[in-house]
This record gives C-alpha cells, sequence and structure tokens, in this order.
C-alpha cells in the first residue's frame, strides 16, 4: 500500500470527522439558542443554520419527513452536479443528477429513515453509471427545530468509492505480503526488543527451528536455547545495538530436535528493524537452508583435496596451464625436480628449464597445441636442480567444460631418461648386429656369385659329377633369406623409433613387380608364380619398400603353401584413384578368428600339423607399417584349407 | 681394364671384391688403412677407389671429403660402400660419386664400376 493512498485515506477521514464535529457544534448552538430565546424558528436562524452547513466541505442535505429535500449545502451541489432549483422540495431518491441516479438508494432511505431517523455510517455498494462499483457512505440524524411540529433529517451521502478502492488495495496488498510470509520457503522471523522476541515467524522458519508452532511472544533464546552457544544470540545482539546488518554464507547451526542434534547449513541475513524515528526496534532474520548444497561444497572441497594429494604423491609431473599458456599449478613432483617452492617456479617462464635445442621444436608444437586444442605427445629435455638436462616423455591434454569449451591445459611430464639411453644403446647395438652381419654375408654373397659365374653357363656338375652348380643356388637362396632376416631386424628397431622414412619416387608399379618376381622365382624354382597385369599402373611411392611388401608377400604366399604349387599375382586401379596388388595362394589358409592377429608383431600362423614356419613373425607388421606409411592399407581374404589373397591397395595422386 | 684401389678393413671382403675385379680384368690393390689412401692412389696411379664407410674407427666420409679436397687426387672417381642404413645421401654429398649398399649383387657390383669407369672416361675426354 502506498503513503500516498494512506494519506488520502487519512485525509477523507479527518475531513468527515470535522464534519461531524461541525454538525454536533451546530446541534449544541441550536440547543443553546432556543434555550436562550426560547423563540419560535424564524427565517433567521434557520438561515443561520442554512449558512453555517452550506459552509461544511461535505455533501449534507435537510429533509423533511416526507425526505423532500429542504436544503441542500453547497458541497453536495458541487459534489452531484446539480442546481439548487433542481434539489428543492424534490423527493431525494428523485433527485435527478448525473452523479445521482441511484435506485438501490431510494429503497434504503424509504425502508431505513422513516422508521429510524438515525443512521451511522451506513455504507452501501451501489451500481453507478457505466455498472462501475460505487461506495457510498450514509449518515443521518433526526433534527428537531423548535417552533416547528415536523421532523427534519440532516443526511449527508458521501461517496467514498476511492477510499474504499484504496481500502481494498490496501488489504489485498497486505494479504498478498502475508501470503508471501508465510508461503515463502526463505525462512523469515522478525525479533522485537532487546530480547529477540518472536513478533512473526514464517511456516518455514518455524518448521526448521522444530520446536513446535507456539513461538510468537516468546524470546528467541528461550525457543531455541542451543543456539545461544553457538554465538548467534550474541550476533542479534550485536545488531540490535549496532544497527549494522549481519551476512553469513553456509553458516553451520545445531539444532535440538527431541534430543537429536542435528546440524544444518544456512545462509543468513540479521537486518536491524527501524521505527519511523530510525530507532531500532527489532532484528529482522531472513535465512534460507543451504544443507544440501553445503554439504555437497563440503563434499566436492575434499575430493578436490584428495586429488591434490593425489597428484602431488605422483611420480609424474603434473602442471596445469591457463588458456594463456601460463602455467598454474605445479605438482610436488615438479617442485622437487627444479629445486623450487610454488611461487618461485610459477614466476619462472616454463620455456627458461626446456634444453636450448629443444626449445624453438617444443614452442612451435606448443602453439599448434593451443590452436588447433588436440593433445600433445613429445620429447623434451627438462633442466633440473643440478643442471642437467633430463628427457620427459610430456603429454598434454585440453580441459574442457560441460560445453566442450577449453578451459585449461593439463600436462604430465615423465621422465624417461633412462629409457631413452636404453633405447639409444638398444638402437645402436642393433645398428652394429646388422652391421657385423652384413660384413660377412657381404664377403660370402660375393663369393658364390663369383663361383656362379666362373661356372661355364651350361655346367651343372664338376669333373666328378658333383652338382656344383644347385648347391651354389641353394646357398645363395639362404643367403638371401639372411639377408632379408637381417634387413627385417633393423627394419622393426626403425619402425618402434618412428625412423622408417619413406623415399617417394615415380616410378611403374608393374615393372617393380616383374623385377621381384624375377629374383625370388631363382630362390622358389618349384613355384609357378603368375602375374596377371590387369592395368598398367604408374605410381608415386617408395619403390624399394613397395618390392618389400611384394616380396613378403610372395614368401609368405610360398611359406604357407607347402602342398600348393601356384601363387597368383594380379595388379589392376580399384577405380581412378587406387591402385591395387594382390597375391593369392592355395595354401593352408588363415581361420578367420586370425585374421586381424596376423598384422600384429611376431604372430605367426600355426599350420594344421602344427609345423613351425621360418621367420621372426614379423614380415606382415612391417608390410602393413610400410603401406600404412603410403596412406594405403592391406586387406585379407581367406579359409582355412583353401589359400589366403592378400591385397595392398595404394592411393594414386 | 683399370686400376682400382680398395679401402676396406675387412680383409674377407676386400680379398672378395679383388677377386671379382681380377675375373673382370681390373688391375686392383686393397688397403686396410683409410690414412694411406693418398699415398696408394699416387704409387699406383689409382683410377677409381672403392672405399667403405666405417674403417676400423675412421670414418670414409671424411677419407672422401679430403681426397676430394686435394688437388692432386681430387680427380679420381670415388665410389663409397657401407652395409649401414641410409648412408648413400650423406657420402655422394662429400663427393663419391656413387654409393652401393652391402651387401650387393656382384652384377650391380661390376655394372656401377664400368659405368663410373665409362663416364669418367667420356670426362677426360672432354676435359682434353
Amino acid at each position: 500500500m502506498s503513503m500516498d493512498k494512506e494519506m488520502r485515506i487519512k485525509q477523507l477521514e479527518e475531513d468527515l470527522q470535522r464534519a461531524r464535529e461541525k454538525i454536533d457544534e451546530l446541534e449544541t448552538a441550536n440547543i443553546k439558542f432556543e434555550a436562550k430565546t426560547n423563540r419560535s424558528l424564524s427565517n433567521n436562524i434557520f438561515d443561520l443554520k442554512e449558512s453555517v452547513i452550506d459552509n461544511i466541505h461535505h455533501p449534507l442535505v435537510i429533509l423533511d419527513d416526507k425526505l423532500k429535500v429542504v436544503f441542500a449545502n453547497k458541497y453536495f451541489l458541487k459534489t452531484f452536479k446539480i442546481s439548487s432549483e433542481e434539489v428543492q422540495d424534490t423527493l431525494i431518491y428523485e433527485v435527478k443528477a448525473a452523479q445521482w441516479d441511484i435506485p438501490q438508494l431510494k429503497t434504503v432511505l424509504e425502508t431505513i429513515l422513516p422508521s429510524n431517523s438515525r443512521m451511522t455510517n451506513f455504507e452501501m455498494q451501489v451500481e453507478g453509471n457505466g455498472g462501475t462499483e460505487k461506495h457510498l457512505l450514509l449518515n443521518a440524524s433526526e433534527i428537531q427545530l423548535s417552533g416547528t411540529d415536523s421532523n427534519f433529517i440532516l443526511l449527508s451521502i458521501e461517496n467514498i468509492t476511492k477510499r474504499k478502492i484504496a481500502q481494498n488495495n490496501l488489504k489485498k496488498s497486505q494479504q498478498q505480503f502475508r501470503d508471501l510470509f508465510y508461503s515463502t520457503t526463505s525462512l523469515i522471523a522478525i525479533f522485537h526488543g532487546p530480547d529477540h522476541v518472536v513478533d512473526m515467524a514464517n511456516d518455514a522458519i518455524v518448521k526448521v527451528w522444530g520446536k513446535g508452532k507456539t513461538v510468537i511472544g516468546k524470546p528467541i533464546v528461550e525457543i531455541l536455547p542451543e543456539i545461544e552457544d553457538q554465538g548467534l544470540v550474541d550476533l542479534l545482539n550485536r545488531v540490535y545495538s549496532t544497527g549494522e546488518p549481519f551476512h553469513a554464507v553456509e553458516k553451520p547451526i545445531a539444532f535440538n530436535i527431541d534430543g537429536v542434534i542435528e546440524e544444518r547449513y544456512f545462509d543468513i541475513l540479521y537486518q536491524p528493524q527501524r521505527d519511523s524515528n530510525g530507532n531500532i526496534i527489532g532484528v529482522a532474520n531472513i535465512s534460507s537452508d543451504v544443507t544440501k548444497q553445503a554439504l555437497l561444497n563440503k563434499q566436492i572441497r575434499k575430493s578436490e583435496t584428495d586429488f591434490r594429494q593425489l597428484v602431488n604423491f605422483m611420480p609424474h609431473k603434473i602442471s596445469i596451464a591457463g588458456l594463456d599458456s601460463k602455467v598454474k599449478f605445479y605438482n610436488q613432483s615438479w617442485l622437487d625436480y627444479v629445486g623450487l617452492n610454488l611461487k618461485e617456479f610459477l614466476e619462472r617462464p616454463w620455456l627458461d628449464i626446456i634444453h636450448p635445442e629443444d626449445k624453438e621444436r617444443v614452442s612451435n608444437e606448443v602453439a599448434l597445441h593451443l590452436s588447433n586444442g588436440e593433445s600433445l605427445e613429445t620429447e623434451i629435455r627438462l633442466l633440473n636442480k643440478k643442471g642437467d638436462y633430463l628427457w620427459h616423455l610430456c603429454r598434454s591434454n585440453p580441459l574442457k567444460d560441460v560445453d566442450g569449451k577449453i578451459y585449461s591445459w593439463l600436462t604430465s611430464s615423465t621422465e624417461i631418461h633412462k629409457l631413452k639411453d636404453d633405447e639409444k644403446r638398444k638402437e645402436s647395438f642393433l645398428r652394429l648386429v646388422s652391421h657385423e652381419l652384413k660384413t660377412p654375408v657381404t664377403s660370402i654373397k660375393g663369393y658364390i656369385q663369383l663361383l656362379q659365374s666362373i661356372l661355364p653357363e651350361n655346367v651343372e656338375t664338376d669333373s666328378k659329377n658333383i652338382p656344383v652348380k644347385p648347391y651354389l643356388h641353394r646357398i645363395e637362396s639362404q643367403i638371401e633369406r639372411l639377408i632379408r632376416l637381417i634387413s627385417e631386424m633393423l627394419d622393426l628397431s626403425r619402425i618402434e623409433q618412428n625412423e622408417l622414412i619413406l623415399e617417394l619416387s615415380d616410378f611403374q608399379l608393374n615393372e617393380q613387380i616383374e623385377t621381384v618376381v624375377e629374383d625370388l622365382s631363382f630362390s622358389y624354382r618349384e613355384m609357378q608364380i603368375d602375374i596377371n597385369h590387369m592395368d598398367q599402373i604408374s605410381v608415386n611411392a617408395d619403390r624399394e619398400r613397395i618390392g618389400q611388401v611384394i616380396t613378403n608377400l610372395i614368401t609368405n604366399a610360398v611359406k604357407y603353401s607347402p602342398d600348393a604349387k601356384k601363387v597368383s599375382i594380379r595388379i589392376f586401379k580399384t577405380d581412378e584413384n587406387q591402385a591395387a596388388v594382390s597375391v593369392k595362394d592355395y595354401g593352408i589358409g588363415i581361420a578367420l578368428q586370425e585374421q586381424q592377429q596376423i598384422f600384429k608383431r611376431f604372430y605367426r600362423v600355426s599350420g594344421n600339423k602344427d609345423e613351425t614356419y621360418e621367420g621372426f613373425g614379423i614380415g606382415l607388421y612391417l608390410s602393413n607399417e610400410i603401406i600404412e606409411k603410403h596412406q594405403g592399407k592391406i586387406v585379407v581374404k581367406s579359409e582355412p584349407g583353401k589359400g589366403s589373397e592378400f591385397t595392398f591397395i595404394l592411393p594414386l595422386k | 681394364m683399370a686400376r682400382i684401389l680398395i679401402v676396406d678393413d675387412d680383409q674377407t671382403i676386400g680379398l672378395m671384391l679383388k677377386d671379382i675385379l681380377e675375373f673382370s680384368d681390373h688391375k686392383v690393390t686393397v688397403s686396410q688403412q683409410p690414412k694411406l689412401t693418398k699415398e696408394n692412389i699416387l704409387q699406383h696411379d689409382i683410377e677409381l677407389i672403392l672405399l667403405d664407410k666405417l674403417i676400423s674407427g675412421v670414418d670414409g666420409t671424411d677419407v672422401c671429403a679430403e681426397l676430394k679436397s686435394d688437388e692432386e687426387v681430387a680427380h679420381v672417381p670415388i665410389i663409397m660402400m657401407s652395409a649401414l642404413h641410409n648412408v648413400g645421401d650423406l657420402c655422394k654429398s662429400v663427393g663419391a660419386v656413387e654409393f652401393i649398399p652391402k651387401p650387393f649383387d656382384m652384377e650391380t657390383l661390376l655394372n656401377r664400376v664400368s659405368e663410373v669407369l665409362a663416364k669418367d672416361k667420356s670426362g677426360e675426354s672432354t676435359r682434353s
């Protein structure tokens, strides 16, 4: 309810009061006058009265006992927009006026006034013009004028519609306030005075207090003695005495509910209450129960602490960087490694501890990683507190929120220095082994080929009929096999080191396959190797490596066809963009469940007689790696007992 | 027929190369001493060198680079050989005219040797 409306109602009430006082004065004056003069009513006196009534700022009429208007004051005429002539000697309810055409009024006046000429603050609701609601306040009193036999009625008819509407609005607004106060889930109580006597308490807070419904009029400490020790009464006292509001978030308060202590959490506001002079008269408590949220927050904080401890215990170096790539957190392993505390280390740019030779590469990798949002895995030499750079494997992953937006970067760095040293030693050992093995093989191969060339073309045996040439041929094919094994061993190490580098050139696939098959047919004389050149295809690839793949596929085909005598090769285009080479054998085949395994390292197909087959079991693994490096793929079709067909597909430019 | 110097610390490979090349009527000198290469070239009037990449702790590429920067012997073509992988480009970058990976086919060796000799002859004839 606005002040404005209240003021107006007050004004109206004061007006009415003044009017009544005037009437009383008038009556008193009249009685005094009669007593004094003891004369019959003279026009003068009546005139005097009329002039007094006329000056009252309130609609008034004087009626005779027939309810005819004897006199209507100026205010009446003005209010109801009617002239004195139109009113005079007219029955009050027949007075025609724009504001004054109210049929119900007749009934009221006819039934009430004749029998009971007094009427005090009679309110009636009538329908005004255009169906609008109208409220009238009627006051009537009988006046007897001495010297006359007639009774007169002084009637005031007041239009109180505006006041009434204002009152109704006030009521409505009060009701809304009450509804709000009592139905809100916010906990509201108003305490009065220094003892914090409960003036108002809504259902929600009464329920939380858990001490029943009879709380109004009791000091809070009487209702909740348990809060005194928790300092809450002191807080209320302070607010009451200083006028400073008190605010707290997730404040735990323990309630004693039937002897059971129940701890709950509240967001609290203690707000001082003042009267119109600004003096503190009480304290309003406006709180919300945030127990669920507080418990959840507690759990989150605990989990965060656990996580932090876990991260600090880990031997891995963990860091978290913001979107600007500035590090916000290093775990204990990091701090131990660099020999700095967190503050010191955070102040140091992370590039500082990276080996000068790695700096540029790492900066570029990180910049790319930050811009494309993909995970980064890289090996970096990092400076420790002793001044040594040790190799680390660093993995960085973006941390994303629920909408998939990156908010920071989590990096874990693992020291791999020993591993790296071991790898280096292993790699150089393998290179040495390969070199050392190849050296005698080179001499053996050279001499075999020299011997073969010395023997005349058409002579297969020597003078003692010993088949020297076939023997030399067998030795040569075994030497070739040994050379392949040495190469495979080195290639395997290269793949592991990611050092298998392709040397691309344009060449005729058909020619290369012809060459490989020609070389191999010396070794596999008893095997018939057919080539079907369905298409002539030129490719851009590593000629030697592709040759190696074909050699592998053919050697496998021969190896796993102990009883068959034929291998078929097809060279064709699957479409404009793909070249394919298939090698088909009629051997033991591969069971379906083994078909994916065969591309794994060291996997070997076992034969039906539990035979073992020569080789390291890395031929297909190597071939697959080589073809994948060319962005191609190898597929296998096979049926046990019927044979296998391996096809490699290379993309054409 | 050409005068060929073989520099390889593996005695058997040296002998094997000597045998193969001599069967093809070349005159062959074998050395296990990379440091004496220049002396050998001059002493035997060498026309082609077969140089191993790794010779008892000495890097053949250093030997090759040194010979190529020495005016007296820079004209002698050098074919480098190695059982190491992926060193062909390196060897060519220091002046080797060819690179042959070990182990090799006899035919490949002989072809390369005659190719280089033929090229060298034609180069000499244009020079003279």
